[in-house]
């Protein structure tokens, strides 16, 4: 298989600047384009919720990659450049301008834009989501003259701003409807540990409760109203519930959608030439056996990679065991697999002082694992997960026994 | 500059990684399997220290905070999130003292 002649990018995420440093490292010699939507160059999302939005990270530490890197690799990088429309049969892409763009190949990486709270007020000043570096910027100046933040979602990016705001010296409340923080992926009992961090930090949170309402002065949020019939004081809103995978350029092509862009195990796209990457792709898992659609950066980075190599002609199926890092405070959690639920946390040290490891256990196998400042011994539990294979909980619940003698 | 003392090379057990200021550099050691590397402490991508959270995994340098990964020869990346190869050393051992140049190994890198 010859390279193709010309290779675009869509979007200038995680994804697609990992795709297009792969192509070049794997010698790939055509031209090369990247094309974003955003006006500023490619940045580093994880630290927007974080140290971005705090201040102690500069706009040219944001950014993924300095401005030599493009030039120096010969990628054609034009920002503010939106695709809107794909013509794979014409081998090219259409741009808003009315211009277009000769691919020979292209990859997608689009990813998602935050998913709206559909409720009156939303659109309010002051009610922000948090997933480009426009959100930071808002949320940023927004805090400034702010005393009160209410916090819509308590997943990663709700617990992640409610750590920046209230070291920025803001009062935040959050409002969630399930009855811990990152309930749906850590479960009932880790989630609670995350919530004592929060409160210990003079976090307000409430669970059980939804956000039915935005109220204002003058255009500006003041007040937030739940199901419950609380009122809160809010200065400014961050939700954070979610995203929407952005599969808007492959509208009017036969590239297949459902809940985001459908991809093999290589990122082939159900149309030849047409790749997929990162958060709008939903990728076959081998391992899993399964469909999904992974959120986290190191996916992005990770997916990219295999698009690239796909375009090639190379790479191995992409079958990674996800892993997602966020640091909190002074805790750095990490969690790695999947689960569909389980029937046993088996637990190694004391979750109260939030130094831990715990299996997410189901039918004896360990699917799953969160560590809670203890980056070093997850290394050795993923690669548990990895194997897939029944292990005695008991066992694994015991810190006598060295993580590495289950994968020995 | 050439090869200065930095320390005692026992310090630096197998499997081991052991930080190391050479020179007001911040290093770090590395033992695999008796082999001893030298590279920048730091991780390339975000404030973490190779003697923290540092791992060696399949002859790998792995940062445990965000899942970076280096080649320990050559400091090139090879997995996560950082994109700038890492610094690294000559290094030799004579006797217990190892020996390290405090100047960035180029020639490993090419």
């Amino acid at each position: 298989m010859s390279a193709p002649a010309v290779v675009v990018i869509v979007g200038t995420s995680a994804a697609g600047v990992s795709a297009a440093s792969t192509l070049r490292a794997e010698g790939y010699d055509g031209r090369l384009v990247l094309l974003g939507e955003e006006v500023v160059p490619p940045y580093d999302r994880p630290l927007l919720s974080k140290g971005y939005l705090a201040g102690t990270v500069s706009e040219n530490e944001l950014n993924l990659r300095p401005e030599s890197f493009w030039t120096d690799r010969d990628i054609d990088l034009r920002l503010g450049s939106r695709v809107v429309a794909l013509h794979p049969s014409e081998q090219s892409v259409a741009l808003d301008d009315g211009s277009s763009v000769r691919a020979d190949a292209v990859i997608v990486a689009t990813g998602g834009r935050s998913r709206a709270l559909p409720v009156p007020g939303a659109e309010l000043d002051g009610v922000v989501g948090m997933r480009t570096r426009a959100d930071s910027d808002a949320l940023r100046e927004l805090s400034a003259g702010a005393e009160h933040a209410v916090l819509v979602g308590m997943g990663f990016i709700g617990a992640e701003v409610a750590a920046t705001l209230r070291t920025l010296g803001l009062a935040v409340t959050i409002v969630e409807p399930l009855s811990t923080p990152l309930e749906r992926v850590l479960g009932e009992q880790i989630g609670e540990v995350v919530g004592e961090l929060h409160a210990e930090h003079g976090v307000e949170m409430i669970f059980g409760d939804g956000v039915i309402g935005f109220d204002g002065t003058n255009g500006r949020v003041t007040e937030v109203a739940t199901t419950s019939g609380r009122r809160l004081r809010a200065d400014l809103v961050v939700v954070g519930i979610g995203m929407v995978p952005d599969t808007a350029v492959v509208t009017g092509t036969q590239v297949a959608v459902d809940n985001g862009i459908l991809v093999d195990e290589h990122a082939r796209t159900s149309v030849p030439n047409v790749y997929a990457a990162g958060d709008v792709a939903n990728h076959e898992h081998p391992f899993y056996r399964r469909r999904l659609r992974t959120e986290h950066w190191t996916h992005a980075v990770d997916h990219g990679a295999v698009a690239a190599r796909s375009v090639l002609g190379r790479g191995d199926p992409y079958s990674a065991i996800p892993r997602v890092w966020s640091d909190q405070y002074d805790l750095a959690l990490q969690y790695a697999g999947m689960h569909t639920g389980w029937d046993r946390l088996a637990v190694r040290g004391d979750l109260a002082a939030r130094d831990a490891l715990a299996f997410y256990v189901r039918d004896g196998i360990p699917v799953a694992a969160v560590a809670l400042n203890r980056n070093r011994e997850m290394r050795r539990a993923m690669a548990i997960l990895r194997r897939g294979e029944a292990v005695d909980a008991d066992l694994l619940a015991d810190e006598a026994i060295d993580l590495s003698e289950f994968v020995a | 500059m050439g090869l200065i003392n930095a320390g005692r090379a026992s310090e630096v057990g197998p499997g081991e990684i052991k930080a190391f200021t050479v020179a007001g550099r911040e290093l770090a050691v590395a033992n695999l399997d008796g082999e001893l590397y030298a590279f920048d402490n730091w991780c390339t991508h975000e404030s973490c220290t190779f003697s923290d959270e540092g791992e060696l995994e399949d002859g790998k340098l792995v940062c445990t905070c965000h899942f970076g990964e280096f080649d320990l020869s050559t400091g090139e990346v090879l997995g996560g999130p950082p994109w700038e190869p890492l610094g690294v050393y000559k290094l030799a051992v004579e006797g217990d003292n190892l020996l390290i140049d405090p100047k960035i190994d180029d020639a490993a890198a090419s």
